[in-house]
């Protein structure tokens, strides 16, 4: 029978129940603190494509000085039937985002809400039950109203559910909410409201038709999406305009939230403040535990234990620490989550991808300061303990 | 002369410690020789250079000048490796037993084998819970130390250096943390298990209330060798006579 090497490590750790719980609790810190800072900054930047996942589009047509729903910019109508024109584009539509001022149903006071609007006959969503919603939407006036919008609107929503067509004002003009769907909140639009074109032009006096927000352009069966694009961009000749394929729409989108602002700095700047605290912690720890023991590593070494045994023990206890302090991590940042997608109206979701990315970025903290406790294990002189 | 009945052989053996205008000689020209099974005493006053020479014999320190062959082994120029390997072979016997806080007795008994890969055998644990029995404490073999007294924390550190079955022991006042009758069975246990087992015992002390243990006393001062007894002082003889007649 082969057995294994004795797990002084953690049994060294579990001797000292309450240098144990400080340290599982300085990694449990340092992990809600990167989960919480990665978790803010994509819910900042996933809630900034919620709209564009939903549109039923294999390109759209986009200004260049756009920056994200709520700031689209606009370009010219021309753009869209130019498109057209292009070899396997089927059918384009304009869809039209201004964010105006309103009186809240909840409160009945005044704010912003970002107002998209399109052809009620043109199936501009992906989802085939809003795209019959939006073609009952003839009548001017007349909108529908996202539930995921941020504010206590628990009341109006169950009005509206259950039959009733309530009234608001957006923009001084009356509008009838018809019926209800769901988007969800972001950072920028708090509520949204869908229309049609028509009705968009009764309640913003600015809006003017040739001048499209997001220019939305299906494709007939067989085409590649890259092909058209290019020959769209080709026929377009605009500097103002560009055509981008849907995910293209999306990605850039994100990354320039990502990348392009100080946004992702700033979080990040937080999780790596979580991780340089969850180190000094268990540096503190382990050179602690390795001060306390340096006689009997020094015995072990005199009994012709090599130095990478012992190393292996400092090792071992970062492995502890990452273990027990990351499940507890994980667990309360799934419930801090939840807590903080009811308390702001957005979804703050866990991916694997991040939870794989912090347990990294534990095992890489327990074991870079393990190796700045192990120093003093490879000093320890066998000859000092005689 | 190294013959095979040798386990240690010093030759010329000096040491220095310090660099440059602080090198400072500690051991000169030390020429010792002790046979396989033999029970050896190294005293002197604090200072004299006993403990250097057990660590350099026990190689935990490299021999800087002269010559030191275990079993026939030689030490001077070995590697930090080599080094290592050589003192797997050896039970040591600390005057700190420095058993391990968070291990229970049998654990710090098992790391004896584990320090020579030998827990893998199936009777590790058998082994070890036999050689606390030897020592008197296999009813305490789940305690850890805290719960036992000084006296039984360095049997437990005599077990963890006999397990293995080392040709060798060496041991570095033992005795120091004790008092007289527990330090005296501490040795005695050890001497006992080394007669039987066929080990040969070099043990640093100044504890003449042991001196009736030894076969041979090796005074050092300043140094140097300066005294090398063939027997054991008539007082020291006489208390262990008696306590071999009480034991019979």
């Amino acid at each position: 029978m082969l057995k294994r090497r004795t797990p002084l490590g953690w049994l060294q750790l579990a001797h000292h129940k309450s240098r144990f719980a400080v340290a599982i609790a300085g990694v449990a810190f340092a992990g809600i603190l990167v989960f919480m800072q990665l978790g803010f900054l994509n819910m900042l930047i996933d809630t900034t494509v919620t709209i564009h996942k939903k549109l039923d589009a294999d390109i759209v047509l986009v200004s260049i000085d756009g920056r994200d729903m709520v700031n689209a910019g606009s370009f010219p109508r021309r753009r869209l039937l130019q498109a057209l024109g292009v070899e396997g584009v089927a059918d384009v539509e304009a869809l039209y985002i201004r964010n105006v001022q309103w009186i809240k149903p909840s409160d009945r006071e005044s704010g912003a809400v970002l107002v998209l609007a399109l052809r009620p006959d043109f199936p501009g969503f992906l989802d085939p039950e809003l795209n019959a919603q939006v073609a009952t939407l003839t009548l001017p006036g007349s909108a529908l109203f996202d539930v995921g919008s941020r504010g206590d609107y628990t009341a109006f929503i169950e009005e509206v559910a259950a039959g009733a067509r309530p009234q608001t004002e957006v923009n001084g003009k009356r509008v009838t909410i018809e019926g209800l769907f769901h988007f969800g909140a972001s950072f920028a639009a708090e509520s949204i409201l869908l229309t049609s074109a028509d009705t968009l032009g009764i309640l913003d006096g600015q809006y003017d038709a040739g001048a499209v927000s997001i220019g939305l352009v299906q494709l007939a069966p067989g085409y590649d999406v890259a092909e058209v694009v290019a020959a769209i961009n080709a026929v377009i000749g605009d500097d103002e305009t560009i055509a981008r394929s849907r995910e293209d729409f999306i990605d850039h989108s994100r990354s320039r939230l990502a990348v392009d602002s100080p946004i992702s700095f700033v979080f990040s700047f937080g999780a790596v403040i979580g991780l340089i605290v969850g180190t000094v912690i268990v540096v503190q720890i382990l050179t602690s535990d390795v001060q306390d023991h340096m006689a009997e590593y020094a015995t072990f070494k005199a009994m012709g234990f090599k130095t990478g045994y012992l190393l292996g023990i400092v090792y071992e206890q970062s492995a502890v620490l990452t273990l027990f302090g990351f499940l507890p991590a994980l667990g309360t940042s799934l419930l801090l989550y939840e807590v903080i997608s009811a308390g702001v109206g957005m979804e703050m979701t866990m991916t694997w991808e991040r939870v794989l990315t912090v347990l990294g970025l534990t095992i890489a903290m327990c074991a870079f300061s393990g190796t700045l406790a192990m120093r003093r294990v490879v000093a320890a002189d066998p000859a000092e303990v005689f | 002369m190294q013959t095979s009945e040798t386990a240690i052989l010093a030759q010329g053996v000096s040491h220095w410690f310090g660099k440059g205008a602080l090198r400072q000689q500690v051991l000169f020209d030390l020429q010792l020789e002790i046979a396989k099974g033999e029970v050896v005493f190294l005293m002197g006053p604090s200072g004299c250079g006993k403990t250097t020479f057990l660590t350099l014999i026990g190689a935990l320190r490299s021999v800087m000048q002269g010559s030191i062959a275990l079993f026939g082994e030689e030490l001077f120029g070995a590697s930090a490796a080599q080094q290592v390997l050589t003192r797997r072979k050896i039970g040591f016997v600390f005057q700190n037993h420095n058993l391990h806080r968070s291990l229970t007795l049998l654990g710090n008994v098992m790391m004896g084998l584990e320090a020579k890969g030998l827990n893998r055998l199936p009777d590790a644990k058998t082994r070890c819970l036999a050689m606390l029995e030897r020592v008197g404490l296999q009813e305490h073999a789940h305690k850890r130390q805290a719960q036992i007294s000084s006296g039984q924390r360095q049997r437990v550190a005599v077990a963890r250096a006999l397990v293995s079955d080392p040709p060798l022991v060496l041991a570095d006042e033992p005795t120091a943390a004790l008092d007289r009758k527990t330090g005296h069975d501490v040795v005695a246990l050890m001497r006992q298990i080394a007669e039987e087992r066929g080990v040969t015992v070099l043990m640093v002390t100044h504890d003449n209330r042991v001196l009736d243990l030894a076969d041979r006393i090796v005074e050092m001062e300043d140094g140097r060798i300066v005294e090398a007894t063939a027997d054991p002082p008539i007082d020291s003889r006489s208390l262990h006579s008696m306590e071999r007649i009480e034991s019979e």
